[in-house]
């Protein structure tokens, strides 16, 4: 079924969306969390580095830049 | 009884500005303490009893990265008596995340809202009072950089300790979970929360059966939320925040803010990478090339030639000092002595911005103003002088101003140090200190009227020993001070996160991140620099191990060794691109291949980090930490190298029987001297690499004072040598291109020219370049890229090279017969990979803060230097000559083992 999931390095480049569970563990986990990508916080994908690795996102009102493996443990809905 | 208050908050909340702004800068700034992060600590100015704490910045206490432990343990260790919560208004939601968890310690709290200004401009308000209802603790609107709301702080933090601040409500399952761990292990309610969360560092004291216990309230607060633990609790965090946001934040207007319009160009995908390049350039044009060198020109040209070097023959000499330059050597010793004092001075009158004008002033002087026309010139001089009289009668006359400084309010006594840079100065005590230093240097200057006429042996070891090292040191310094200033202005306006994100992609994979490619841009032109802008990187192990790869990077002073082989060879184009090929390959391969070390492995560097908005960053800041490097610059590295260049005059000059050689009268007496003994000593250690002459072993440790040294060593070294004199007059010319190809050779010729032995080794080349200043061949378009750029087209077109067949000093080494063609390159290779120069030694010591570091550093760059010169030398004799025994055996048998530590995966930990 988690495959299936849509994680957020599969986003589109502006969209907003919803997180829906943070898998992993861990402190890259917490870290995660601390920086408020929690249940229900909006995403919004903002743009792709120049070499198309880390992703910059805007959540709770800041930018944050995290690598596309770290997306990819932030599970997300529309 | 002392009282300790802590200011705790996110990074970037503006907590040191407001920091330096409470305890007047009077910081020790404590640069990284033990191994991990700073926690700084201050007075409040005028209440010497308490104590302020600045903690490193952090989102959340939970116990992963360093910050986060310093922070923690000190809030729950040392308990201070009230928490100073700075919060960025700007960013409420989480800034009050960290709030959260800090008001659950217990302690007494205040907030300090900051950056409500920048707030306002986005069209938003945030009402302190319903914030404060809602946290159960004072809040304070402040602005750390406009200094308002300041005192209402401070006299917040001078009332008895506030209650402590009331507790967040969570969802009734998480409320239920906290009150019966509570009760079951009798903790705190910030324990029970780190104990559901499943913190180690708590549970160790628990029981098993209890284990067990706190297992099943946890799997029953999981059950009920369907979610684990850690999440729940971030979660309703986040959501018991976000219900009270809209009672606190008021007039949302939303706007697309001003920076992330600038970011849409800066981090563009095509524009973005560009423009980082131009900033890179003009940071290196106005460093290395313009402003930088002229300093650095002047401080080699005029300091330390006519001036100190003429006072110092008219003190210890036999020849008085002209007047003029001895009112310029009193003149400038006074400026760099009453420097700092004026600087306070400066603050207690509230004109921070004149220390530009101090900095500006002796450089439109000595550089603009000669080229100007004749009326120009008078008036500048005119407005000039009336300026300085301006200020310097308001710093004689003018009262201080005693509120709403910067600085606070405070004074040092009289006989506080007058070096400080930092706090402010009364009238009483600039006066008394500008009249005493001025005479100090004026009585100092005087004595280059005694003529002692001391042994001629104690004139060369001042003169050639100490002046010339102690100049080499500061030659470097106004490079660094362009260079720290302009980097620190990077770094306060938040670029350099925006470069981290740019670049992480092509730098993760060889085992760096983001932040390591400023400092290998910056090791391009001097490493000493480039092992400084290690600091902005916050990961300990990411840090280290740029350190210890940035000076692979070919950097200025290494180009004569290149110029210097080329020649000997005959292809310098080819031996510039091996050179510069392998420099950075060993960036790379020692990326991936430290990467899977032990001490390098495991602990993903995760790259989720805050972008911070763009603002303008505060001079003062900016000032001082540039101001703090170089100083750190001048103490640290100026100490080594002192040191370094002193013990090698004298082991150049002294043999065993502590008899003195006057090598710089008689050049061939050095294969007598202490170093020359012991260099064949060593010698037989190279031989591997097929140089085990004691002359090139002599060579590379000279070398290591700074490298441009290996070329002027062979200058002196190989001098007896026998060469048709017509084929040496007509090549001398041509090495002076290469050494006039990049600036930062002037300024490293500082040590050069100064030493006796090699000046007397070069005089017919000093002449030429002083008769032929623009040579055409290798056009001196005084810009250093272009000069790189140049030695790749005259790789790609030979013809041009031709010119630049030989030099005077390789011609010299080639008739010698010392050097193969082999041996050569292995030879450049030790040197330009092997430990970099003293200065640059002392950087890596000083920015390591730890002597195991460094000296591991040092010992791996000299390994791989030795490995890789093995492998080139013995691998290019089986390839050239057919030769095969143990020695290639064991070369190639080295290279399979360095192929299999770069490819094998990297270990778990």
């Amino acid at each position: 079924m988690e495959t299936h999931s849509l994680r957020l390095n599969q986003v589109k480049i502006g969209t907003k969306v919803r997180v829906v569970r943070v898998h992993g563990a861990g402190a890259l986990r917490q870290r995660i969390l601390d920086m408020g990508v929690t249940k229900n916080a909006e995403i919004t994908v903002r743009k792709m580095a120049p070499f198309g690795d880390p992703l910059e996102v805007t959540v709770r009102g800041f930018q944050l830049s995290l690598r596309k493996a770290e997306a990819a443990s932030i599970e997300v809905a529309r | 009884m002392k009282k300790g208050i802590a200011l705790a908050g996110n990074p970037n909340s503006g907590k040191t500005t407001l920091f330096n702004e409470l305890t007047g800068a009077n910081q020790y700034v404590g640069n990284w303490p033990g191994v991990t992060v700073d926690r700084k600590g201050g007075q409040l100015t005028e209440h010497e009893e308490i104590e302020i704490q600045d903690l490193p910045g952090v989102y959340s206490l939970s116990p992963y990265s360093p910050e986060e432990v310093v922070s923690r343990q000190y809030l729950l260790g040392e308990k201070p008596d009230l928490i100073v919560n700075v919060v960025d208004a700007t960013n409420l939601e989480r800034n009050l995340y960290l709030s959260s968890q800090l008001m659950e310690t217990g302690l007494p709290m205040v907030v300090a809202l900051n950056m409500c200004d920048l707030l306002a401009e986005r069209g938003m308000k945030i009402d302190t009072a319903a914030l404060s209802r809602q946290l159960g603790c004072p809040v304070v609107a402040v602005s750390a950089l406009k200094q308002t709301g300041l005192h209402e702080l401070i006299q917040l933090m001078l009332a008895p300790a506030p209650a402590a601040p009331k507790q967040l409500q969570y969802p009734a399952p998480v409320e239920h979970a906290i009150a019966q761990v509570v009760e079951e292990y009798s903790a705190t309610r910030f324990e029970a929360i780190k104990m559901l969360e499943g913190e180690e560092l708590l549970q160790k004291g628990v029981s098993k059966v209890k284990a067990h216990a706190l297992e099943d309230i946890r799997m029953e607060l999981e059950a009920s939320m369907d979610d684990d633990v850690a999440s729940i609790i971030a979660g309703s965090r986040y959501d018991a925040i976000c219900s009270f946001i809209p009672e606190v934040l008021v007039q949302q207007g939303r706007k697309e803010h001003f920076s992330q319009r600038v970011d849409a160009v800066l981090t563009h995908r095509i524009a973005g990478p560009i423009i980082f390049v131009g900033i890179m350039y003009a940071i290196y044009y106005l460093s290395i090339n313009t402003v930088g060198v002229w300093g650095t020109d002047w401080a080699n040209d005029v300091l330390f030639g006519p001036v100190v070097g003429g006072w110092l023959a008219g003190f210890i000499g036999t020849e008085a000092a002209g007047v003029e330059a001895l009112t310029m050597f009193s003149s400038i010793l006074a400026m760099i002595l009453i420097f700092p004092v004026m600087l306070r001075r400066l603050h207690d009158l509230n004109m921070n911005g004149a220390w530009l004008y101090l900095m500006v002033a002796p450089f439109l002087l000595e550089y603009v103003c000669p080229h100007l026309p004749g009326v120009l010139h008078t008036s500048i001089l005119c407005l000039l002088g009336l300026a300085n009289a301006a200020l310097l009668g308001l710093c004689f006359f003018k009262r201080g101003v005693k509120q709403g400084n910067v600085y606070g309010s405070r004074t040092h006594g009289f006989c506080k140090a007058p070096m400080k840079l930092t706090g402010r100065a009364s009238r009483t005590e600039f006066i008394s200190w500008f009249i005493l230093l001025s005479l100090i240097a004026f009585g100092a200057g005087m004595l280059g009227r005694c003529t002692l006429a001391c042994s001629p042996q104690l004139q060369a070891i001042i003169a050639d020993g100490i002046v010339a090292g102690v100049g080499a040191v500061l030659g470097f310094l106004p490079q660094m001070a362009v260079l720290f200033l302009l980097m620190s202005f990077l770094e306060d306006c938040g670029y350099m996160a925006r470069v981290a994100f740019m670049l992480d992609r092509i730098f993760r994979a060889i085992g760096l991140s983001g932040k390591s490619v400023i400092p290998l841009m910056v090791s391009m032109g001097c490493g000493v620099p480039g092992v400084m802008a290690t600091r902005t990187i916050e990961n300990e192990k990411d840090r280290r191990m740029t350190i210890m790869l940035t000076t692979f990077v070919p950097c200025g002073a290494k180009l004569p060794i290149l110029a210097l082989i080329g020649a000997m060879i005959g292809q310098s184009a080819t031996v510039a691109t091996i050179a510069y090929f392998t420099g950075f390959g060993s960036v790379i391969l020692g990326g991936m291949m430290l990467r899977k070390m032990h001490m390098f492995a495991g602990g993903y560097n995760p790259f989720v980090m805050e972008m911070p908005t763009y603002h303008m960053p505060q001079g003062t800041n900016i000032n001082l930490r540039a101001m703090e490097r170089c100083k750190a610059f001048v103490q640290k590295a100026g100490t080594v190298i002192f040191l370094a260049s002193a013990l090698i005059w004298t082991l150049s000059n002294y043999n065993w029987k502590f008899e003195y050689l006057n090598t710089a009268e008689n050049n061939a007496a050095v294969k007598h001297s202490m170093l020359a003994e012991t260099g064949r000593l060593f010698a037989p250690l190279f031989s591997p690499l097929g140089w085990g002459d004691w002359k090139p072993a002599v060579a590379t440790v000279t070398g290591l004072v700074a490298k441009e040294n290996v070329v002027g060593t062979f200058g002196v070294l190989y001098a007896g040598s026998d060469i048709p004199e017509a084929e040496a007059d007509d090549t001398l010319p041509r090495s002076s291109d290469w050494l006039k190809a990049n600036a930062l050779n002037a300024l490293t010729m500082g040590i050069w020219q100064t030493d006796a032995a090699t000046r007397a080794a070069r005089p017919a080349e000093q002449q030429q370049e002083a008769e032929d200043p623009a040579p055409a061949d290798i056009p001196s378009s005084g810009s250093w890229l272009l000069d790189r750029i140049n030695m790749v087209v005259a790789y790609l077109f030979p013809e041009a090279e031709q010119t630049d067949e030989t030099s005077g000093v390789a011609s010299q080494v080639r008739a010698a017969g010392a050097f193969s063609t082999l041996s050569a390159l292995s030879f450049m290779l030790f040197n330009l990979l092997c430990a970099p120069c003293f200065a640059a030694c002392g950087a890596i010591r000083r920015e390591m803060n730890s002597p195991l570091w460094t000296w591991f550093a040092i010992g791996y760059m000299t390994l791989w230097a030795y490995a890789i010169s093995f492998i080139t030398y013995q691998l290019g004799l089986y390839c050239t000559a057919g030769t095969l025994g143990t020695a290639q055996i064991v070369a190639a048998l080295l290279s399979v083992l360095i192929i299999v530590q770069v490819l094998r995966p990297t270990p778990n930990k």
